[in-house]
Parts: structure tokens; sequence; C-alpha cells
């Protein structure tokens, strides 16, 4: 392991990887702080530019972009009451008050440290529980990749929103899209129409239809409004004193975050509102929660940037997106021709390990540039969204064009888009969509592979010890969100006005489909 | 809401019906496992929903005395939106064929004054230089950096 972080920091530690790193991390923190603009949006944008990067150059790039637009969704949450992404919703609670309070500087002090801590936390366990998991997997043939494949598509229940039904509906359409090309055993056409698809559709074409065109289409729609007076930043650094009275706080929020993180489908807003709920529950000192504690806004910050690194630990190890994010990362992954899963540090583990390395040191850099950007936050964020949107969709289409040049791509994402938008106007999440397109054609060539070795018989699902636990698990993973959105809507009925962290997640969660 | 419903019911069964048609004509049977599961999952998807939608829909009814709820929106605000977010999609298309058959350049200059134009921004002092501005950038450094070559005969 040694020799494997070694030939990372060697991959990692060159000039060209070191610029993209702050290059990234300030492109995801005016991305992120910018409301309306997400996380995955800037990633989805900034996949087609990878392409002609070295690998660990274009993942290093990315993972700064991650790491920081989580981060930066905290700054118009605490200068403007708007969170930039969804995972700062919690921070809103308590960061918009302490700006309020004359306190902006201090809580976006907090949120930066908070974040740091965080994402250093999550980039260790991230390093650690991904190698192990993956040795673990080299056991693993086609039957226990195909109960991989369900335990990822079985996460469309818990990231489906308020509705399971609508939820359910999005991930068959993506499993419809993933057919599409040719069969993966015999080479048989599906849905190709004679035109450009005998390759299936392009991922990254879709994911940036999604992820850039809807969030202009969803401009358009909406009357610009003015955004109200911002806050003088002052200090931002908190002092010793306090950093050692969040540390608990800080270790908390870190825990849950990297846990719910690694959870396929539990989301970084579970994470937020769970952090934020726990440590209202531990918090003793004054003001109160929702009126400018402090630890409000570490909590969800260290939780949210603790989700980065754990939503990696199924992508890398297994080769199973859990999130949108990592189904992002999936795409630029594949671009270069790298497979996910144990092959990853078997074959390219310096990739592997740099990936790692660019998970922790995006956080190092994210330090010093936050606590300095903050400073020129206030002139980022009057720039109007209605000239953003412009320059995202140049920057969408010339990036789809990019990859392959293909002009058929330009159209699959103008079909994303517009494909987003109606489920957007319809609640119908889009996450599900996303995460069985990705795991479709896994499933389903695994599948049939795992029928060719057991002369087409499906005992494989009972006589492997390991897909027969997997598989126990997937369906676990399925019913349990299921079994508690019934019970939810039950103890609703009968206490109308009780309001738990899960439910104010799942409200967010429909205010913005993902990071 | 309820109406949404019904709709996205009737589109999703619909939908799930020519899944199962197209496979059953034009796909062979060894390679139509996974899109008759698909084709039959939508349907069952929605028919709950349609289901969801119809009882909703009759709810809200006798709680409003046999009128559906007719909720108060502003009609030409509702088309305007819809109006705005079509012109786009335009816009969108506009550029497919612009930067194809004529200039990436011109294409993506036309692309973003006109997106931020429906987008409600107005001050072309502004809006018109970044356009240019940017549209060359990005010209350039895909041509020259990443060795993208667009297909329009001019710039």
């Amino acid at each position: 392991m040694l020799q494997n972080i070694a030939a990372g920091f060697a991959a990692l530690f060159t000039w060209e990887n070191i610029l993209f790193l702050v290059m990234g991390t300030l492109v995801g923190l005016i991305i992120g702080a910018l409301p309306g603009l997400t996380g995955n949006m800037a990633i989805a944008l900034m996949v087609p530019i990878t392409y002609t990067m070295s690998a660990t150059t274009g993942l290093v790039f990315l993972t700064s972009i991650y790491c920081s637009s989580i981060f930066g969704g905290s700054i118009s949450a605490i200068l403007l009451g708007i969170p930039g992404t969804i995972s700062s919703f919690a921070t809103t609670l308590d960061g918009y008050p302490m700006a309020k309070q004359g306190k902006a500087g201090m809580a976006l002090g907090i949120s930066t440290i908070s974040s740091v801590f965080g994402g250093l936390f999550s980039a260790i366990v991230l390093m650690f529980l991904t190698t192990v998991l993956a040795e673990f997997a080299l056991k693993f043939g086609p039957a226990e990749y195909f109960a991989v494949a369900v335990l990822g598509l079985s996460c469309i229940a818990s990231i489906g929103g308020k509705s399971i039904t609508k939820g359910l509906l999005s991930g068959f359409i993506g499993l419809f899209f993933a057919v599409i090309g040719q069969d993966p055993q015999r080479g048989t056409k599906r849905f190709v129409f004679d035109i450009h698809l005998l390759g299936g559709v392009t991922l990254v074409a879709a994911l940036i239809g999604i992820f850039g065109v809807i969030s202009v289409l969803k401009n358009a729609e909406k009357k610009s409004k003015e955004t109200g007076p911002i806050p003088e930043v002052d200090k931002v650094w908190i002092g010793w004193k306090m950093c050692r009275k969040l540390l608990p706080t800080w270790l908390r929020g870190s825990i849950i975050g990297t846990i719910i993180g690694i959870i396929p489908g539990a989301g970084t807003n579970v994470a937020t509102f769970l952090a934020y709920d726990t440590e209202n529950k531990f918090n003793r000192s004054e003001p109160k929660f929702g009126e400018g504690n402090p630890k409000g806004v570490a909590a969800p910050e260290a939780a949210n940037n603790g989700v980065t690194g754990g939503s990696m630990v199924p992508l890398l190890a297994l080769g199973v997106p859990g999130n949108a994010t990592s189904a992002l990362f999936l795409g630029a992954l594949l671009l270069k021709g790298l497979t996910t899963g144990p092959v990853l540090f078997t074959e390219h583990a310096d990739v592997a390990y740099s990936l790692f390395l660019a998970f922790f040191f995006a956080n190092v850099v994210m330090a010093p540039l936050g606590l300095f950007i903050l400073r020129y936050m206030k002139k980022i964020l009057s720039i109007p969204e209605s000239l953003l949107g412009g320059i995202i969709l140049a920057f969408c289409m010339t990036g789809v064009f990019s990859i392959s040049s293909s002009s058929f791509d330009v159209l699959t994402c103008i079909f994303f888009g517009v494909l987003g938008y109606a489920f957007y106007k319809f609640d119908i999440p889009t996450a599900p969509l996303i995460v069985c397109l990705v795991l479709g054609s896994m499933a389903e060539s695994n599948l049939q592979q795992a029928l060719v070795a057991n002369n087409q018989s499906y005992s494989f699902l009972w006589t492997h010890p390991i897909a027969l636990v997997v598989l126990l698990i997937a369906l676990v993973s399925f019913f349990v969100p299921i079994i508690s959105k019934l019970v939810k809507s039950t103890r609703k009925a009968r206490h109308p006005n009780t309001v738990t962290a899960g439910d104010l997640a799942e409200d967010t969660s429909d205010e913005m489909d993902d990071d | 809401m309820p109406k949404k419903d019904i709709g996205l019911g009737v589109v999703s069964v619909g939908f799930g019906a020519w899944i199962l048609y197209y496979t059953a004509e034009n796909i062979k049977k060894k390679s139509a496992f996974w899109p008759n599961i698909i084709g039959w999952g939508i349907i069952a998807l929605g028919v709950v929903i349609l289901a969801i939608g119809v009882f909703n829909f009759i709810k809200e009814k006798k709680a409003n005395g046999g009128q559906a709820e007719k909720k108060a929106v502003d009609k030409k605000a509702e088309l305007n939106k819809y109006l705005k977010v079509a012109a786009v999609v335009g816009l969108l298309v506009v550029f497919y064929f612009v930067f194809q058959y004529v200039s990436y350049i011109l294409a993506t200059v036309i692309l973003m004054i006109g997106t931020s134009f429906i987008l409600g921004y107005r001050n072309w002092k502004i809006m018109i230089p970044t356009a240019l501005i940017l549209s060359v950038l990005l010209y350039v450094t895909f041509t020259q950096v990443f060795h993208v070559h667009f297909p329009g005969p001019f710039y």
C-alpha cells in the first residue's frame, strides 16, 4: 500500500496537476456559491475538457471542483440566505441568522474550516476503506457483479424523492436508455432507429443535458429576482479557541457525512440534516439552533464535505455509483478508458491512489483559497443568473461536441435537457434515471455472463454466497425506504406538526434534485 | 397535481406499450428479456400513477362540492413561462444547425445573446462584448488546446 501511495504522490505532484487542483477549487467555489448553479453541473461541464488531459490531471480537476463546490454552496447560504447547493440547506438555518447579526465573516470562517475537516476525514476513510473493499471484490465474478449492480439499482427507492412510484418510473426510463444500442452478449440492435445509436446513449452528453441544459431551462421560467443586500464580510479566521470548541461537532458531522456518503442513494441532504439534528440534540449552549449558533453551521458543513469521499467508496471499490456525482466521475473514467472496481487498483494503481490523494489535497488547498476568495464573494454573487445562462449553454454545447466531435451528441444533450425539464414539471426525480442509465448495462451484461457460466440457470443467485448476501442487502436497501416512507406518512397523519431531520431532507430534495 | 399525474400515467402506459410493441416487432427473443421487463415495469408504474391521480382527482372534487379545484392561475404568465423555455430550446436547435453548417463563433454568439435576452438580461453593453469575447475564447481554446475541429465552413 505504501508503495501505491508513493506512486500516487509521484503521479499527483506535477505542476500541471497542482495548477488544475487550484483552478478546479476556484471553479467549484464560484459555481457552488452561485445560487441555481450546482456542483454537479460544474463537473458535467468540465468532464469533456478532461478528455484531453491525462487521467490523473482530469480526475484531480474534477475532484477539486466536487469538494469546493460543496463548500461553495455555504457561501450564498450564509450571505444571501439562499443555499448555492442542496447540501447547504441546513447551513442556511444558522449561517444566515449569524450573517444578519453581523457575524458573516465568522460564519464563513466556520463553514470553511468545517468543510476542510469533513473533507480530510472522508478522504482518509476513502483511501483505506476502498482498498480493503476492492481487495475483497477481487473474488467477484459475473454473478457477484450482477448482484452489486442490483444493489446499486436498489437505491433508486431512496433517491426517488417524495414519490416512490415516480422515482421508480424515472429508474425504469433510465434502464430503457441503458438498453439502447447493441445487446452486450449477442450484438442484436435495440432501439437504434437507423441513427447514431448503435453505441448506445453517450453517457456524458446525457449527463450534461440533465445537469447543464436543465438549469438554464429552469431559470428561463423563473421571474428574475433581485438579491437582497449582501452583508459585509469581516474577519474570517475564527481563532484556535473556537476551533477547539467545534472539534467534537466536526468529528460527529464528519463521521455522519462519511457513513451516509458510502451508502448508495442516501444523499448529501440526508447527511447534513442528520448532522444538524444530532448536534442540536447535543447542544447545551446559547444561542439556540436556528438563531445563529456556530455549531449549526459547523455540523452540516463537516457532514456535506464528509459525503464527498464517502460517496466515491462504492464507485471505486465496486464500480457502482451511489449518487449522481459519482455517476459523473464514472463518465469521466470511462472517457479515459478506465474501469472502476478492483481492476482500477490492479491495472492503474497510480491513478487510483492519486485520486485518493487528490481528495485529500483538494481539501487542503480549499482552506487558504476559500478564506482568500471570501473577500471577493460579494462581487461574484452579484453576477446575474440571466447573463450566466447563455455562457452555461455555450459551455455545454461546446463541451459535448468536443468529446468525440459528434454533432449527434449535441442533439442527445439537448434531448436530455428537455427530458430533464419535463421530469421537473412532473415532479419526477432525475437521480434514479442517471443511476439506472449507468448501471443498466452493467446489470444486463453480468447477468448474461453469469447465465452462460451456469448453463442458463438462475441457480447462481442462491449458490454463490457473496451474490446471495449482496442481493439480500439490495432487497433491504430497496424496501427499507419504502417502508420508512409508509411509516412516516402514517405518523404524519397522526402528528401533523412533528418535523424530523428526515422530513427536512426530503423536502429539500424536492427543491433541488441533487447537488 | 392530480391532472398532472393522470397525464403522466397515460403517457407512461403508452410509452411502456410502445416499448413492448417495438420489442416484439424488431428485437430477437433472446435479446428481448430486458426491454420486456422495462416495458411492463413502465406500464405497471403508469397504471399506479394514473390510479393515484384519478383517486386524488375524485377526492379533490368531493372536497370542493363536485367541482374540481381550480387554482387562480395567471394563464398569460404561465404561457409566457413556457414560451421562454421553448425559445431557449429553439435557440439550442438553431445553434445545432448554425454551428454545423455555418460557423461555430456565430452560433455561440447567437446562443449566448439570445439566451441571456430570453432570461431577462438587458444590459447590451455587457452582453455583446461578453458573448463575442467568450465565443472567440472558446473557439481558440477548443481548436488550439484541445484540437477539436468544428464542422462549419467558417470560424
